[in-house]
């Protein structure tokens, strides 16, 4: 900028040609890179000019481009930070590309500034208050293996029970739970969920319903100590696929996916689908189900897509 | 009044290299932010070849070496194998090249001597007939097979051909019927070549 002001303002230039002849001489004293990615993507001004205008408690920043918006909104309280990715798709147009909330029908809709996004989400943020802390008391009190970073987008957790046996649960938009099963048959664990659902103290959080059935106070983690620590130190088994444990295109850890007992051994389930999927030639299977033999024990085997 | 915002923006990008993606940083209002924060271990693929290189370097089976042609892409691997003790390879010093195709682990590597063997199962060309080295149903190819224990199976292999499924259909007919001539040509040809 200051180049720039330099060249204009100082009065200097009092024609084009003398203009050009600075500009000349600036070029080959410095060597300029000019940047592709503002140049080719220039927004309006009236954008610039709203995004001042935002209140101070909302943080803006940019991505890839000007186009790419983020807003960090805080709720009541100013305990959390939900962060919206925004696309400018042109005049008075925005599209929500990403949140880190669960899926509501506000990602689909187009809106005209990003005030109107904001007075949206706020509304929207909160009416998630109590499932906000349901999830942060799941995250804080167990040891959840799944989602591998466990944010608010994903309205589900897996926590551990033993090396073996995760516990899947969904958290509804209200706070309660749902859809609460085990990741494999176990008959200790099923019996004390069976009875456990049915006497379900629904005045109760989550967590203290869940400690309750089955007496996690041995296995869960102490709020003092580091969650990670604990996890590393339980160690899940590689996929003996990819021989990886992390793999960002598996939404999740290796899992004991064989439903042969005898067969310990773990898979992503990503891995296990394409190989299922290339045993049948490549074509993706009806109903996103693979079915195929494990390859290790060749017993038949069945995995969906997700 | 309020304080009037500032967009400082300096976008950093770092060119791909190999199988890593393009990373992208942005440094706004002296916050550093990743953009793009997808690196490294893309896939299955990069991950699974770097940790059995890896180990393949450290512990080695018997009479192979396997390393990358190039440092730092992992597409090609030379291996460098000894013959069977017993066998009429014995003496032998085998060059063999791996091809890793982009869908492996889910599609097997591509095996070829690049020396040349006189054997049932081996052609002129060096390909291998190894049933581990083709997709199923034809095939037995898993993804639970490593690069290390296929090695280890084409060395058996030599010890021990499988005439019943011959690609050198007169090397087997001699395997089968004349054994005593098969073991000297087969000897005199590992001088030959791979000595």
């Amino acid at each position: 900028m200051e180049i720039i002001n330099e060249l204009v303002d100082e009065g200097r230039c009092k024609s084009t040609s003398s203009f050009v002849n600075r500009l000349h001489e600036y070029y080959t004293d410095n060597t300029i890179i000019p940047s592709q990615v503002l140049t080719n993507q220039l927004i309006n001004r009236e954008l610039i000019e709203e995004i001042r205008n935002i209140p101070e408690d909302v943080s803006v920043s940019f991505g890839k481009c000007l186009r790419d918006i983020k807003c960090s909104i805080k709720d009541e309280g100013g305990i959390r930070e939900h962060e919206i990715y925004l696309r400018y798709k042109g005049n008075h147009k925005f599209r929500v590309t990403d949140v880190k909330l669960p899926y509501s029908q506000h990602q689909d809709r187009e809106y005209s500034s990003i005030s109107e996004v904001i007075t949206v989400y706020r509304n929207y943020i909160r009416t998630l208050t109590a499932y906000f802390q349901e999830l942060e008391n799941i995250d804080k009190q167990c040891t959840v293996v799944e989602p591998i970073k466990p944010s608010f987008k994903d309205d589900y957790r897996r926590i551990l029970l033993d090396s073996r046996i995760w516990l899947h649960i969904e958290v509804t938009p209200e706070g309660l739970a749902r859809n609460i099963h085990l990741n494999r048959q176990s008959e200790q664990f099923y019996d004390k969920l069976h009875v456990g659902l049915l006497s379900w103290d629904h005045d109760k959080n989550i967590v203290e319903n869940i400690n309750r059935i089955f007496d996690l106070a041995n296995i869960s983690v102490n709020q003092e100590t580091d969650v990670e620590l604990v996890k590393e130190q339980i160690e899940v088994p590689s996929c003996s696929i990819c021989f990886c444990v992390n793999l960002p295109e598996s939404n999740g850890l290796p899992q004991p996916l064989c439903q042969n007992p005898k067969c310990e051994v773990y898979y992503h389930k990503y891995c296990l689908y394409q190989w299922l999927v290339a045993c049948e030639g490549g074509r993706p299977p009806a109903f996103g189900v693979a079915y195929g033999s494990c390859p290790t024990c060749l017993q038949l085997i069945t995995c969906s897509e997700q | 009044m309020k304080p009037k915002r500032q967009i400082q923006i300096i976008n950093i990008y770092l060119h791909p290299v190999g199988d890593l993606p393009l990373l992208h940083f942005s440094i706004l209002r002296s916050k550093l932010i990743v953009i793009n924060k997808k690196y490294s271990m893309s896939s299955p693929r990069t991950g699974r070849l770097l940790h059995e290189i890896k180990s393949l370097e450290h512990k080695p089976p018997w009479g192979i070496t396997c390393k990358p042609v190039k440092e730092d892409v992992l597409d090609e691997l030379r291996v460098q194998m000894l013959g069977p003790r017993g066998s009429p390879y014995e003496k032998g010093k085998f060059e063999l090249v791996i091809h890793i195709p982009d869908r492996y682990p889910f599609e097997p590597p591509q095996v070829k001597f690049l020396t040349s063997v006189y054997h049932p199962n081996i052609d002129q060309g060096g390909r291998i007939c190894m049933n581990t080295l083709k997709m199923p149903p034809k095939g037995s190819w898993l993804p639970t097979i490593t690069i290390e224990t296929l090695l280890i199976s084409v060395q058996s292999l030599l010890a021990n051909p499988n005439p019943d499924d011959p690609l050198m259909l007169d090397i087997a007919y001699q395997y089968r019927y004349d054994m005593e001539q098969f073991l000297e040509k087969a000897r005199k040809h590992t001088e030959e070549h791979a000595g």
